[in-house]
C-alpha cells in the first residue's frame, strides 16, 4: 500500500488510479462538481486555504485534483469547508460527513445545503475511495518527517499555484 | 454473504425481492439472521413516500424484527453469537444533548445518519447486484434474511420467547407500552381513549388496562377491530365510521351536551393518537378532559396539516406530546417489556395473526392500505 501524506497531490493523484469500477457502481448516482476546502492550518503546513476538487459523473471520476481559489468558486457545484483536523477526522471516519455537515464542523460555502446533504449517504463509500492509500496526516509525523513534508508541500503549491 | 430482501427503489412502486451481497460485520458490529419480522404501518409510510423520504432509494424495507446471532464483528462485547435478538430503529449516540438529557429515542448524534440510510458509525454494508449501493430502513432493515447491525442495536432478549413474539419489542410494544407509561405518566384510575386499534394502539389499550387506568376506551374505524381491542382490554369501543367518538366519549365520561358549545365537562385523561391521520388528531384533542394528555406516537403523512382550534389549551391546560419510540430507553425498557411479556399477559400470542412470506409483502401492503389487517401479520424469512 502506498504511503500518502495529507494533502499532498500523490494522494489524490494515487487515489484517482485505485478508483475502480467498484466505486463507479456504488456511486452511480452522484454527479457534480465537488470542491473540499481545507481551511489553513499552519500547524499542519497549510499556510493558506487548499482547494480538493473532483468532478464525478454518473459514479465516474472524471477528474480530481486541488485548484485555486478562483477556479473552485467559478467551477464548482459545492464548496465544502473544514479545517483540516475536521477532514481527518472525516478521512479517518472517527467523524461522519453528515453529523459534521448538520453540526456547522462542515460549512457549505457554495451550493444548495440540500443538494450537497444528498452526498450524505454516499460520503463514506467516497471517504473509502480517498483512503485506499497508506493515509498519513501531518499531526502524526515525526518532526524531521513534518519538516520535509512541509518544505515539499510549500514547494507543490508555489509551482502549482493552489 | 449473499442475502435476499425486500428492495424499495422508488416510493408507489412494489418493493422487488431481490439478492443482494452484505458485507461482514466490521467493528462493534454484529450479523444477526432475521427470523421473523412484522409489517407496520410505518412501513407503509414509506412505501407511499409519506415520511419526506426521509432514507435515500434504495433501501431494504422493515424496522421491527428478532433474530438470531451469527456473527460478531470486531470488539463486539454485550452480544454474543446464538442470542436471540431485537434490532432497535434507533440509536441512542449517548454523546449528543438529547441523549445527554436521557432522551435517546430523539438522538441528533445519529438521526443524521439514520437519514442516510446508513448505520451509525457511516458505513453502508448491502450492494445490488449491479454493485449499487442499498441503504438501510432506519438502522434495521427488516425485511431480509440476514442484516448487519451495530451492536448498540441489537438488544438481548429471553431465549424462551417466541422470535415471532419477540419481534414486536422492536416498535409496537415500546411505543405502545412508552406512549402511556413514558410520555402519559398515567396513574391507576386515569380514563384513557386510544384512536387506532394497529400493532402500536393495541399495546397502548393493554399498557393501560394493566395499568389500572379505567374506562380504556378503543377508537377505529373498523369495526372488526372490536374483537381484539377488547382482548387486549379496551373497557369500550367506537367505531367511528359509525358514530362520532368525540360525542359519545364526552357522554360516556359525564360531559353535558350544551347547544352551541358541543359539551361541558366530560372527556378523558389522556388520549393516544395512534394513527397518524389528521382528522384522528383532531377528534382525539376534543376528547381530552381538563388537564388532558393528547400523545401522539402515530406519525402523520408529510405535507399532511390539522388545523386545530385550541383556544382551550392554555384555558383547561390540555397538553399534546409528541413522542418517537414511546421515549423509551431502549437497553433498559425492551429487556423489561421482554421480560414482562414472558410473566405477564402481554397477549402478544393473540397479537400476531397471520404469517406470510417475503415474496408476499406487496400483497400485505395492500392488505394494510385496505385496512384489513387486525392485529400484526408476521413475515417468516426462515
Amino acid at each position: 500500500m502506498t504511503r500518502c501524506i495529507y494533502p499532498m497531490p500523490e494522494w489524490l493523484e494515487e487515489s484517482k488510479k485505485l478508483y475502480d469500477s467498484s466505486f463507479e457502481k456504488k456511486l452511480q448516482k452522484i454527479s457534480g462538481h465537488y470542491a473540499y476546502r481545507i481551511k489553513a492550518e499552519p500547524s499542519w503546513g497549510i499556510d493558506k486555504d487548499l482547494f480538493q476538487c473532483s468532478i464525478m459523473d454518473a459514479g465516474k471520476l472524471i477528474e480530481m485534483r486541488f485548484y485555486t481559489e478562483e477556479e473552485a468558486v467559478k467551477e464548482a457545484d459545492f464548496i465544502m469547508a473544514a479545517s483540516a483536523p475536521v477532514w481527518k477526522n472525516i478521512l479517518t471516519k472517527t467523524d461522519k460527513f453528515v453529523a459534521a455537515f448538520m453540526a456547522r464542523r462542515i460549512k457549505l460555502d457554495k451550493g444548495n445545503p440540500v443538494k450537497a446533504l444528498a452526498l450524505g449517504p454516499y460520503a463514506g463509500t467516497m471517504v473509502d475511495s480517498l483512503t485506499q492509500v497508506e493515509l498519513v496526516f501531518p499531526d502524526d509525523l515525526s518532526p524531521e518527517e513534518f519538516g520535509q513534508f512541509k518544505a515539499a508541500f510549500a514547494e507543490y503549491r508555489e509551482r502549482a499555484g493552489v | 454473504m449473499k442475502i435476499k430482501g425486500a428492495v424499495l427503489r422508488e416510493a408507489n412502486r412494489p418493493l422487488t425481492i431481490e439478492t443482494l451481497e452484505l458485507e461482514p460485520p466490521g467493528q462493534g458490529e454484529v450479523l444477526v439472521k432475521y427470523v421473523h419480522t412484522a409489517f407496520c404501518h410505518s412501513d407503509l409510510h414509506f412505501l407511499l413516500g409519506e415520511m419526506g423520504e426521509l432514507v435515500p432509494y434504495p433501501f431494504v424495507v422493515g424496522h421491527e424484527t428478532a433474530g438470531v446471532v451469527e456473527e460478531v464483528g470486531p470488539r463486539v462485547t454485550r452480544v454474543e453469537k446464538g442470542d436471540h435478538v431485537t434490532a432497535t430503529w434507533m440509536i441512542p449516540c449517548g454523546r449528543c444533548p438529547q441523549c445527554q438529557r436521557g432522551r435517546g429515542t430523539i438522538c441528533t448524534g445519529n438521526l443524521w445518519t439514520l437519514s442516510a440510510g446508513q448505520l451509525p458509525s457511516g458505513a453502508t454494508r448491502m450492494t445490488d447486484k449491479d454493485g449499487g449501493l442499498v441503504f438501510y430502513q432506519t438502522f434495521v432493515s427488516g425485511f431480509a434474511t440476514h442484516m448487519v447491525i451495530p451492536e448498540e442495536g441489537a438488544i438481548v432478549l429471553p431465549k424462551e420467547l417466541p422470535l415471532d413474539q419477540a419481534c414486536f419489542m422492536g416498535c409496537c410494544v415500546p411505543t405502545g407500552w412508552g406512549s402511556i407509561t413514558k410520555k402519559a405518566q398515567i396513574q391507576p384510575g386515569d380514563s384513557v381513549a386510544v384512536f387506532g386499534m394497529g400493532g402500536v394502539g393495541l399495546n397502548t389499550v393493554r399498557a393501560a388496562a394493566l395499568s389500572h387506568a379505567n374506562p380504556v376506551i378503543a377508537v377505529d374505524i373498523e369495526g372488526s377491530k372490536e374483537a381484539i381491542a377488547r382482548e387486549f382490554g379496551a373497557t369500550q369501543f367506537i367505531n367511528s365510521s359509525e358514530e362520532d367518538p368525540v360525542e359519545r366519549i364526552r357522554l360516556e365520561t359525564g360531559g353535558l351536551p350544551v347547544e352551541g358549545l358541543g359539551f361541558l365537562g366530560g372527556g378523558v385523561d389522556v388520549v393516544v393518537e395512534a394513527i397518524g391521520d389528521p382528522g384522528a388528531h383532531i377528534q382525539a384533542y376534543w376528547c381530552l378532559a381538563a388537564g388532558g394528555k393528547l400523545v401522539v406516537p402515530g406519525i402523520i403523512p408529510a405535507g399532511q396539516e390539522a388545523p386545530m382550534q385550541l383556544t382551550f389549551m392554555p384555558l383547561q391546560e390540555h397538553s399534546i406530546l409528541g413522542t418517537l419510540y414511546g421515549s423509551i430507553s431502549t437497553d433498559i425498557d425492551i429487556p423489561r417489556y421482554a421480560h414482562m411479556a414472558m410473566t405477564q399477559d402481554l397477549k402478544l400470542d393473540k397479537l400476531c395473526t397471520k404469517h406470510f412470506k417475503l415474496e408476499e409483502i406487496n400483497d400485505v401492503a395492500e392488505a394494510m392500505k385496505r385496512r384489513e389487517i387486525i392485529g400484526r401479520w408476521v413475515c417468516d424469512l426462515d
